[in-house]
């Protein structure tokens, strides 16, 4: 990563009044609702976003699709990582923050898009981020390992128990297994009040 | 401070051999701030208090709620008692009776979780669709020890064989999904309400 991108990544706090963030990191949920708002050159003002999609106009904002749900959700679990992250350095020294952080959000955009009712992680001392997530009588495990090996990508796990059954056991690349996630629970998920 | 003999192995004793699934295994945490281990968001153990780290998952110690009760959780052996109780042994070996604050002390900066043991026992997790596919198998033992005849051991097998003998590659993978799959079921089924104490009928333990 460029220095100067790493010193503005510094520099802004997720949780500031007036954060800003690019559509293409964060808009999993847009990109769904639609295809012309990815390639929008607006940004997003978490800080506005009551899960009603307005234009502010002047300011060049667009407001996110997101629930607001899904919004707190996010910064609760983006806080908590950042927290565990700094308990944790040893784990992940010579990683970059950033990089990390930037992981989160994936696997945290991807957990989102199911509308959890409970979400909450921990960070392990294997470099992994370790979900749980309730949805009605669903509990979901999904474990993101952060540190690849030999230029490797991304792993990670999945456990699904529906009631007291195990359903789905996964792994392997985060893309494959965030893949199969969405194919196992998005089809069921996607609420057409939730786009509109 | 006398230790609670009725948890020590004793000649007339046996191997378990009712069946469990009714009973619940209680594992030991070493802190008594609930905070620190229940995950109030979700209402689950947070996996950190599963086992940490990850190696011990191949063979979690637990024991059996019954003869052995809650508050057995805060004897802790000492370093010389670990020497002379802390070993696997048979069901009916002769062992001396732990002496207080030389091999034994008790540690009230403890708290414990349950599961119940139908909930673990032969619980299969078939990683099927996986590059290198296989089958992961939760085994509940019971594995005495010189300090706890109510010791248990969480254990894992694979369809696989030893683990040991898989290539380094496959080797990480497999244990990586062990480990996962025994965190998310015990995170599933652990609680922290007491249970009801079920007591086991003595021939399940006790020779003739």
């Amino acid at each position: 990563m460029p220095a100067e991108l790493s010193a503005i990544a510094e520099d802004q706090s997720i949780l500031s009044p007036h954060y800003v963030y690019e559509p293409d990191i964060i808009d999993s949920t847009i990109a769904i609702h639609t295809a012309t708002l990815s390639v929008f050159p607006f940004r997003i003002a978490w800080d506005h976003n009551t899960g009603m999609m307005q234009n502010a106009g002047a300011e060049n904002f667009l407001i996110a699709t997101n629930s607001f749900k899904n919004n707190k959700q996010f910064i609760k679990l983006y806080q908590s990582f950042s927290e565990q992250l700094a308990m944790n350095a040893d784990v992940f020294f010579g990683e970059n923050n950033y990089t990390l952080q930037e992981k989160m959000k994936i696997s945290s955009d991807a957990i989102l898009k199911i509308f959890p009712d409970k979400v909450s992680l921990e960070v392990t001392d294997e470099g992994s981020i370790f979900y749980k997530i309730i949805k009605g009588d669903t509990s979901i495990f999904f474990e993101h390992f952060l540190i690849a090996e030999d230029d490797d990508p991304d792993e990670a796990i999945i456990t699904v128990y529906q009631n007291d059954e195990n359903i789905l056991n996964l792994g392997g690349s985060l893309t494959e297994v965030i893949n199969e996630t969405n194919k196992f629970f998005l089809p069921h998920n996607i609420r057409t009040a939730d786009f509109v | 401070m006398d230790y609670p003999i009725e948890i020590l192995p004793n000649a007339t004793f046996k191997y378990i051999d009712c069946d469990l699934a009714t009973h619940f295994l209680l594992r030991i945490i070493n802190t008594r701030d609930i905070n620190e281990f229940w995950d109030f968001e979700t209402n689950m153990l947070k996996i950190a208090h599963v086992c940490s780290p990850r190696e011990h998952i191949q063979d979690l110690s637990m024991s059996l709620l019954g003869i052995y009760r809650p508050q057995d959780i805060f004897i802790q052996l000492t370093e010389s008692g670990k020497i002379k109780f802390n070993h696997y042994c048979e069901p009916d070996a002769n062992v001396q009776v732990p002496v207080f604050e030389e091999e034994f002390i008790l540690n009230e900066d403890r708290h414990h979780w349950w599961v119940p043991i139908d909930k673990l026992s032969n619980r299969k997790f078939p990683y099927e669709r996986d590059s290198h596919p296989f089958v992961a198998t939760c085994m509940v033992e019971h594995s005495p020890m010189r300090w706890n005849f109510w010791h248990f051991s969480l254990k894992w097998k694979t369809d696989l064989g030893n683990l040991e003998d898989l290539p380094e590659k496959q080797k990480k993978n497999v244990a990586r999904r062990i480990a996962h799959s025994a965190r998310a079921l015990i995170a599933k089924f652990a609680i922290i309400e007491s249970p009801e104490n079920l007591i086991l009928p003595r021939n399940c333990y006790c020779k003739n």
